[in-house]
């Protein structure tokens, strides 16, 4: 009799195979399924292979049919789009530079075209940048034939086409054929009627008032990394004429490889002027060198941003639809958080406040939140009105002594202390800058203590920074909260009244500014309990942050909604003693 | 009809039950005359047949167990020496008695023929539990 007890959840060869000898066990005319010279033993390969095969295929058949086993791009990406989702593609690195030009044939404007190229360089390395618009440059007044160009922006890559003839009778599939295409850059014309009309399409997200001579397009993921441009079908959105062209323009870019260029140079002339000097931007006290050049979305990313963005319904409502949406558009974001006008600080009813972190920069420039406000503008209830604000950074100061043992490892104190340095910089992009998060103490302790199996213990203080942007020559009051209770309070030092001098509490509450000449004069005030730190009435010529040090009451230090952490290098002390146990 | 095949598999279970240690299928899967059931191979034709496989399965060719099989056949085309023979009756014996524990070699003899390509291999064994002396008798062609 065969038996019944087989192990159908086994999906390894040898397993299965062990599975058809347990069966042959209950017949008696073929008795050498043990032994490996057999026939019968071959035949049990044969059979054990193609069970192994089958439950190979459906086991990875049965992954890759929901979006959370999916491991396949393809199939993640196709799970993505019945949520109406598209994957983020790569993403030019965008720059804004001043151009000065010198014109002097007399013709007048001086325009600088769309596609016009600029060589950045980064260390030996050079990447095409190009305008992304016509941009005029007005005229110097003071230089004669001088002409400028202020804030254009530019975007790394090469223009290239993708070219189709429509075909009624067999419609060719319009792919944007590179992986390294910015499908923010997508342009589409049709020549239709043998070259009588070219008709300009647009990019849609939404069937959202669509007619039936709507010049759109929607863009959707296609296999293979690639991308698939939809036209309509008379109905929803026109539909071009048969046998026309179909000229696809989009960039092809170098992701986040040209991140941080901040030396352009012409590539040619301009038209009859000449480009005397090119040079980034500065906006906000922000340079604007190149940023937010990104890798397409990772499998993981899509995974977590597809039944996300789908739950949004491309409106902002909750805080969540604001970084959801944010992050997804904007590849330069690191973080959003997003809250109600009444908890700010004054309340501002009636508005959403966004705090927006930024990637590489602690600066949220004014041209970026016009474009975030833009973006969202559609998407927001009538009502609100978004805010976008420049998050609150408090630094955390870590002065940490290491021991370790010298006989459990050959290191060197200054492979150690490196070893720490690393492991201190993991907790920080593993624990902190985001908005919400939470130093923890005991955390930050196992961290220090696993950077090497040879690390007995550490001692670690910790404090936390604020830099305070200083009024020049003017007396300003200056209010500044570190949103945990506090012990102590103290800064760095600079010149006042002609004195080395530095600013501290005496333990009562009461802030000093403390000279070195001995003589002490009261600025303010500090509440420990909520952790406000005033500094009245104060005037200081000769900087232009003042760098206010807390000691916090508790171990762990809590952020604030619109507050990120973050541990600097130059903010990490590392003392390493070695001992011999 | 049914009923003529499963009388006919009783009775073919019965006879094997009974005089069979061994059993295994024939490779050429013709039918038995009489029973007209695969044709079988028992006691010690099952166990020569066995070696006949170990010895002539190279290396790579069994599904997922790479390592079995003696890759005789390459001796072929070594120098056809006396050595050369030394070593293939050395490594048969080694095989044989890696995967056939029913068998107890006593001894291989390899003849090479470079007139015709060919080496000649008799295996005298002996089954376990059995005092008759057997022989296996193959000739590796340099083409099947």
């Amino acid at each position: 009799m065969a038996t019944t007890s087989n192990d159908l959840t086994t999906l390894d060869f040898a397993a299965i195979k062990q599975n058809l000898k347990e069966y042959l066990k209950s017949q008696d005319i073929f008795q050498d399924y043990d032994f490996e010279g057999s026939n019968i033993n071959v035949l049990l390969d044969v059979l054990a292979y193609n069970t192994n095969l089958n439950s190979f295929y459906l086991n990875m058949l049965s992954n890759e049919m929901f979006l959370d086993s999916a491991l396949l791009r393809d199939s993640i990406v196709s799970h993505a789009k019945e949520l109406n989702y598209v994957p983020r593609s790569f993403r030019s690195a965008t720059a804004k530079i001043d151009i000065t030009l010198r014109d002097s044939s007399g013709s007048g404007d001086v325009i600088i075209p769309r596609g016009t190229t600029f060589t950045g360089t980064l260390g030996q390395k050079n990447f095409t940048f190009s305008t992304i618009e016509n941009v005029q440059a007005i005229v110097n007044p003071d230089v004669e034939n001088e002409f400028i160009a202020t804030g254009v922006t530019i975007k790394e890559g090469d223009f290239v086409q993708d070219t189709y003839v429509t075909n009624a009778a067999n419609q060719p599939r319009f792919l944007i054929t590179n992986k390294t295409a910015d499908t923010n850059s997508i342009r589409i014309s049709v020549i239709e009627d043998n070259g009588e009309n070219v008709i300009t399409y647009e990019k849609r997200d939404s069937l959202f008032g669509i007619g039936s001579e709507d010049q759109i397009f929607f863009l959707q993921a296609a296999e293979n990394d690639t991308y698939e441009i939809l036209f309509g079908d008379g109905v929803i959105g026109r539909q071009p004429k048969n046998s026309s062209i179909v000229l696809i323009e989009y960039r092809i870019c170098n992701g986040e490889l040209p991140n941080g260029i901040r030396t352009f140079t012409a590539d040619s002339d301009i038209g009859s002027a000449s480009v005397l000097n090119v040079s980034v931007t500065v906006e906000d006290g922000f340079e604007r060198s190149a940023t937010g050049g990104s890798l397409p979305e990772t499998l993981e990313e899509i995974k977590f941003n597809a039944p996300r963005a789908f739950s949004t319904q491309e409106r902002v409502i909750t805080a969540q639809d604001y970084a959801t949406l944010l992050k997804a558009k904007f590849s330069e974001i690191n973080d959003v958080a997003a809250y109600g006008g009444e908890e700010y600080d004054p309340p501002q009813f009636g508005r959403v406040i966004v705090a927006i972190d930024l990637k590489n920069t602690d600066v949220l420039p004014k041209s970026n939140r016009d474009e975030y406000a833009r973006f969202l503008k559609d998407k927001s209830p009538l009502s609100l009105q978004p805010v976008f604000v420049t998050p609150n950074y408090s630094y955390v100061m870590i002065d940490t002594t290491v021991k370790y043992s010298i006989t459990q490892t050959s290191l060197g104190i200054d492979d150690m202390k490196s070893l720490v340095l690393a492991a201190i910089r993991n907790f920080n992009f593993n624990n902190l800058e985001s908005f919400n998060a939470t130093m923890r103490y005991s955390n930050l302790l196992t961290a220090i203590d696993n950077a090497q199996s040879a690390v007995l213990s550490n001692d670690t203080k910790i404090q936390i920074a604020k830099y305070v942007p200083i009024s020049p020559l003017v007396r300003t009051n200056y209010n500044i909260k570190f949103d945990s209770p506090i012990s102590a309070v103290i800064t760095d030092n600079f010149i006042y009244q002609g004195v080395d001098s530095y600013i501290g509490d005496n333990g009562n509450g009461v802030l000093n500014i403390i000279k070195s000449n001995g003589e002490i004069i009261e600025v303010g005030s500090v509440v420990y309990t909520t952790g406000v730190v005033r500094i009245d009435d104060f005037e200081v010529s000769t900087k232009a942050n003042l760098k206010v040090i807390a000691t916090p009451s508790g171990a762990d230090i809590v952020a604030s909604k619109n507050t990120i952490l973050r541990v600097l290098d130059n903010d990490i002390k590392i003392t390493i003693t070695q001992v011999t146990e | 009809m049914g009923i003529k095949t499963a009388k006919k598999n009783q009775e073919y279970a019965l006879v094997s039950r009974s005089r069979d240690i061994y059993s295994d299928f024939n490779h050429i899967f013709l039918p038995h005359p009489n029973t007209k059931q695969i044709a079988r191979k028992t006691n010690v034709d099952a166990v020569k047949l066995a070696i006949r496989n170990i010895v002539l399965t190279n290396k790579y060719e069994r599904l997922r167990n790479p390592d079995f099989g003696g890759n005789i056949k390459r001796y072929l085309f070594e120098p056809m020496t006396r050595d050369t023979e030394v070593e293939i009756q050395y490594d048969i014996k080694e095989l044989i008695e890696l995967y056939e524990p029913r068998a107890r070699v006593f001894e291989v003899i390899a003849n090479s023929s470079p007139d015709e390509n060919s080496i000649n291999v008799k295996i005298v064994f002996g089954v376990i539990n059995s005092s008759q002396q057997q022989e296996v008798d193959l000739t590796l062609y340099r083409v099947r």
